[in-house]
This record gives structure tokens, sequence and C-alpha cells, in this order.
């Protein structure tokens, strides 16, 4: 009788002992995972920032595109004139959108006449389709085998893709 | 008159002395054998309620410590948000530069 007290006492206590263990266990994983969703809301946070950052630079670059012609003509040369030093020499197509068409027209003899008193030999055509972005320009080789994306969308994109921890720096008050 | 043989009378009484003593020796067996066990039962109740009460401490620390990181992290969002808004200008003007003239790619 003694004997199966004790054994009832024994597994009791050790029964207890197993809850009071799981109860601990419970309360360590509650610490971790607030410890977790934290840090997670953190970065959902930074990432909102970021989005909000990259809209209004997106609604900006919008209006300048319409707004500041005088100042985007400089631009789309610009962007141009660096897709054509990263692709080489040779015969290019220029995509536009169809707002923009006239403006790289216009400006397509001169920078061919550019390269040419650097020594670099360029053709260049203004393609007939127009492509649907809000700015920039996207130049194919003639063959179509090479492709340069340097329309203010893609720009966008590699500021996003690349640049964010800079673009949070800044958001944080440091410095790029 | 004859003789009285007090022999078994003092035997008795020894007798019944010794019963008294082995009486008494067992009452005082009897509550050492309390006191000992009620200094035991005593003892484990004490065990056991220094037990809870350090447990209770832990279940109270960690769930202290649970809130105190919530709280933390809400309070580096809202800071995050605060500095977030006073360089949201600068930060938009970063990236329309960096899209229009940067040299970065």
């Amino acid at each position: 009788m003694r004997e199966a007290e004790r054994r009832a006492e024994e597994i009791l206590k050790a029964r207890v002992e197993e809850a009071r263990r799981a109860a601990r266990r419970k309360l360590r994983l509650e610490l971790h995972r607030a410890r977790l969703e934290g840090s997670t809301r953190l970065q959902k946070v930074k990432n909102e920032l970021l989005e909000r950052v990259f809209d209004e630079a997106t609604a900006r670059l919008r209006e300048f595109v319409e707004r500041s012609r005088e100042e985007y003509a400089r631009v789309l040369r610009d962007l141009i004139v660096e897709a054509l030093e990263a692709l080489g020499e040779g015969e290019f197509v220029v995509l536009v959108n169809k707002r923009d068409w006239n403006l790289a027209g216009s400006m397509l003899p001169s920078i061919e006449e550019e390269a040419r008193r650097r020594g670099r030999s360029l053709k260049l055509h203004l393609g007939e389709e127009a492509v649907d972005v809000m700015g920039g320009a996207v130049i194919l080789s003639a063959d179509g085998r090479v492709i340069y994306n340097n329309s203010l969308e893609a720009r966008l994109e590699h500021v996003k893709n690349m640049l964010a921890g800079e673009v949070l720096r800044i958001l944080m008050g440091g410095e790029p | 008159m004859g003789e009285v043989n007090f022999e078994p009378l003092v035997e008795e009484e020894l007798e019944a002395e010794r019963i008294i003593e082995e009486a008494r020796r067992r009452a005082e067996e009897i509550v050492r054998e309390a006191e000992r066990r009620a200094e035991e039962i005593l003892k484990a109740r004490v065990e056991e309620a220094d037990e809870k009460a350090l447990e209770a401490e832990e279940e109270r620390r960690l769930r202290e410590e649970v809130e105190r990181i919530k709280r933390e992290y809400e309070e580096k969002v809202r800071a995050m948000r605060k500095v977030a808004e006073r360089n949201f200008e600068r930060a938009v003007r970063y990236v329309i530069e960096v899209v229009l003239h940067g040299k970065s790619r």
C-alpha cells in the first residue's frame, strides 16, 4: 500500500514537473516569437517606407517628363548617349515613347556627329514603334541581339534593386 | 503470625514500574516521531512554496520580457517612421537624381 502511494506520488510529481517544463518552453517560444514578429514588422515598415519613396519619385519623374520638356530633353540625350557608350560602335535602333519620338529623332544626328568627332562610328535609327515607357530610351543593336534598356522605369527598377540600402540610409538620416 | 512474603509484591511493583517506564518511553518516541513528521511536512511545504514562488517569478519575468520586446519594437517602428518622415524629401530627391543623372550603372 505504501509502495503504491509512493509510486502514485512519484508519477504525479513527474507529470507536474513535465507540465511546468512545457509551460516554460511555451513562454520561451513566445519570447522567440515576439522577437521574430518584431523584426519582421520592422522589415515590413522599412519596405513600406521605401515603397512610398519610390512611388513619390515615380510620380515626380512623370511630372518632370511632362512639364519640364527642355530639361528632360537634356536628360533624354544623356540617357541615349550613356546607353550607346555602353554598347560600343555599330548600328543601333533607338526606341522611345510616342511623345518623345520627335524629340529623340531631332537629336540622333548630333549624337552620331559627336561620336564621330570622338572617333567612334555610330549609325542610329529611330525605331518606328513606340515603347510604353514614361521616358528614357531603349537601344537595340541593328540585328536585335543586344538591348540596353535605359528607360526611366528600368533605371528606377535598378535603383530599387541595387540602391535600396542607400535610400534607406538616407531615410534613416544617414548619407548614401 | 507467620512471616509475610513481600517478594511477589516487590516483583509486581517492579513490573508496574517497568510497564510505566515502557509506556513513557513509547509515548516519548511517539511524540518525537510526530515532531519529526511534522517537521518533514513543514519543510516539504516550505520547499514547495519556494519552488512555486520561483516558478511564478520566472513566468512573470518571461511574460514581462515578451511585453518588453513587443513595446521595444513598437517604439522602434514609431521612431523609424518619425525619422523617415523628416528625411523623406531627401530620399525622394536622391532617387530622382540617380534615375536622371546617376552614373552608378
